[in-house]
């Protein structure tokens, strides 16, 4: 009989197969497809390294670091030029940050690492989403696909930001807490990929995103 | 505090604080489409009250030629009519045949200025500074206005139906003033540059700015000025009514070539 914490685990790691799903059966493939791509091959082969007793800790920071590189390119996509350049900069430094933790301390989780990477996420998703809201269009902004990706996003750096930060020093001092904190963690992994999900859906039916707005609707 | 109530803390102000932003995203957006929405009904309002207008305009015009043929031109013919039936009646013939000539001249003179009022000659022959200054000389004549034209440049590259809506404009212009702004002088200035034919009358009598035109224009019955809207819409032409420091109303028609 599977426990609660392994059936949230299985599910959050099954769930980027929803996103995939819709893109492939859509032929809608765009960075969000590939972020949860990324995420379920790298969840398989974490779980295969754990059943046979391998160290997880490099894949779990390639991982991050594949991460690092693909949200924000997602995220850049929409963005305005100057904010690009300025954001590619800000990339490279935390690339180089996490190439540094996988070169010289492969063997650990890099818990400070990942908390700068997912609140450098907040700030992209904060920015893309004031870039939203400005856009001259008059649109229902929950029928936009980059809405969901963002909402995403926002909620799921939101708390692995919190849970990265404190990492380390639930680890040392109060290590069976941490490993409860990791179900908070799947189960945000797992409102992230079904939001990603909703994206690549709502992408595949422009006709939904491109809806006219009217009187009627707006005093439904 | 322990540890875990701390933590807990943490995460839980960090998911509100998410969640408010993603909820303030969707408010904002709505008050925006809200707003939007709200002007997109003023302008279609303020569309239909114009294209009602030029329909009533048509109709008041038509109503006004029909009174003229019928209350003038058909009772002067009437009256021919009757002379012609008097004249076969009759051993001299020629005083009632000189009078129906006169009558009939009269009658074609009638039909001739309705004419002309409908479609200016000038317009016609696409000259409208021309039909412009005969306007002017038209107001000029009647003696209770001093109107003078000026123009420093030659014919505006125009066609012929842009030139005949800014003649009515003018021509609409000239009604009101005579109407309700009852001033001593007006000039008619036009000028062309920059890509634009300027059409500038300036007035001394009780004119309008632009806040009380747009008054008059969108909440009130006045045709004629939503018809001079209606028809600078259709050119893509702007109407301003302002009034400068010597106290003088301007009303400029600006078209573009």
């Amino acid at each position: 009989m599977l426990s609660f914490n392994q059936i949230i685990s299985i599910t959050t790691q099954m769930s980027p197969l929803i996103g995939i799903g819709i893109a492939v059966y859509y032929r809608r493939y765009n960075y969000i497809g590939l972020i949860l791509l990324l995420s379920l091959v790298f969840d398989i082969i974490i779980v295969y390294q754990k059943k046979h007793g391998f160290d997880t800790h490099p894949f779990a920071n390639i991982y991050i670091l594949t991460e690092v590189i693909f949200v924000p390119i997602y995220l850049y996509s929409q963005l305005l030029k100057s904010t690009l350049k300025a954001s590619i900069v800000v990339l490279a430094g935390f690339v180089l940050l996490l190439i540094h933790t996988l070169i010289f301390s492969p063997d650990s989780y890099n818990g400070l690492g990942w908390a700068v990477a997912s609140f450098y996420y907040i700030v992209l998703v904060v920015i893309s989403f004031f870039k939203l809201i400005r856009s001259k269009e008059i649109m229902f902004i929950e029928k936009q696909p980059q809405f969901w990706a963002y909402t995403g996003i926002l909620i799921s750096s939101s708390i692995f930001f919190t849970i990265y930060l404190f990492m380390n020093t639930m680890a040392k001092e109060h290590p069976r807490f941490l490993s409860n904190i990791w179900v908070v963690q799947n189960l945000f992994g797992l409102v992230r990929n079904l939001c990603f999900a909703y994206s690549i859906y709502l992408s595949a039916h422009p006709e939904k995103s491109q809806e006219q707005v009217s009187v009627r609707q707006l005093h439904r | 505090m322990s540890f875990n109530i701390l933590f807990f803390v943490f995460l839980s102000g960090m998911l509100i604080l998410s969640l408010a932003l993603i909820f303030l995203v969707i408010i904002h957006q709505k008050g925006v489409i809200r707003n939007q929405l709200a002007l997109q009904k003023i302008r279609e309002n303020q569309q239909r009250a114009l294209l009602k207008a030029s329909i009533e305009g048509e109709e008041k015009e038509r109503e006004r030629i029909a009174q003229e043929l019928h209350d003038d031109v058909c009772a002067t013919l009437a009256t021919v009519n009757l002379y012609l039936y008097k004249a076969g009646n009759t051993e001299d013939k020629i005083p009632v045949i000189t009078e129906s000539k006169a009558l009939v001249d009269d009658s074609i003179k009638k039909l001739r200025g309705i004419s002309h009022r409908l479609q200016p000659t000038q317009i016609m022959s696409e000259n409208l500074l021309t039909s412009l200054q005969n306007l002017c000389k038209k107001i000029d004549s009647s003696g209770a206005i001093n109107c003078e034209f000026s123009s420093d440049h030659s014919e505006p590259a125009l066609n012929i139906d842009t030139k005949l809506s800014i003649y009515r404009i003018a021509q609409e212009v000239f009604n009101n003033l005579m109407k309700h702004a009852h001033p001593s002088n007006v000039y008619f200035v036009s000028s062309s540059e920059d890509r634009f034919f300027t059409l500038n009358i300036f007035h001394d009598g009780n004119g309008l700015i632009q806040s009380d035109f747009d008054q008059y224009v969108y909440n009130s019955d006045a045709i004629g000025l939503k018809n001079m809207v209606s028809r600078a819409t259709v050119i893509g032409a702007k109407l301003t009514h302002s009034r400068n420091d010597n106290g003088e109303y301007r009303i400029q028609l600006k078209v573009p070539l």
